[in-house]
């Protein structure tokens, strides 16, 4: 399958901000296992995770932790 | 990075709560995946910090395609031992991601932290369309690039 007009919209696909005609088409690739896409997805995949970590970390009251473990563990 | 994405604290927490409780629904699922754990659950805890933005909006903002995919299903996740790659270089990667342009570092924090989509980030900074476009798809093969030799990976054609 020949991809590679999609090489620039795989980040931008996991951001949820590529046009709407381009996703889809991802989307679709996705769904058929296609190899190509799903093979950069991963790697732009990596660069989506480098920003998430690029951002500056929040200190979290320390009850959130017990006040989680008690409604996953109600599951 | 939720509470860089959502208005308070307080909503930042719930978030979290939600997106792991929805991780404890998917563990058996996950479990069977050779897919980064830690790769999915930060893209389901900004998906869900998204929803909430978007649900805030009048009218609520829609969904873009394919956000529903990325949570519900793994094939795109990259393996552990990537991740571990990329967080053994962590500090040279971060400064890489600081030596974008001051434009198009402004284009990336919109459309990360808030999932602007091309359109409302060239209103919002008032620019043609175009520029917003070739502004964040620049960042994003500026960062691919130095990603891959900082990694040492190339992508196969395949």
């Amino acid at each position: 399958m020949d991809c590679q007009h999609l090489d620039e919209s795989y980040e931008l696909f996991l951001l949820g901000t590529l046009p709407a005609r381009e996703a889809v088409e991802v989307s679709e690739h996705v769904e058929r296992g296609c190899s190509y896409c799903l093979e950069h997805l991963r790697e732009a995949a990596l660069t989506v995770y480098l920003l998430s970590q690029t951002v500056r970390p929040a200190r979290l009251d320390p009850k959130l932790k017990s006040q989680v473990l008690r409604q996953v563990g109600k599951k | 990075m939720l509470r860089q994405m959502l208005p308070d604290c307080a909503l930042a927490e719930e978030v979290l709560s939600e997106a792991f409780v929805k991780l404890g629904d998917n563990a058996q699922l996950l479990r069977q995946q050779d897919g980064s754990l830690a790769v999915w659950f930060v893209a389901l805890a900004r998906q869900l910090a998204l929803d909430r933005l978007r649900r805030a909006t009048d009218p609520p903002a829609p969904t873009p395609a394919g956000a529903d995919l990325l949570v519900e299903t793994f094939s795109w996740l990259p393996r552990p031992d990537a991740l571990l790659q990329l967080e053994e270089r962590m500090g040279l990667l971060k400064k890489v991601v600081n030596q974008l342009p001051k434009s198009q570092r402004k284009v990336v924090e919109m459309a990360f932290l808030e999932g602007c989509p091309e359109a409302e980030i060239a209103t919002r900074l008032g620019m043609p369309l175009a520029r917003a476009s070739t502004e964040l798809r620049a960042a994003m093969s500026f960062l691919r690039q130095r990603l891959r030799a900082v990694l040492g990976i190339w992508t196969a054609n395949i």
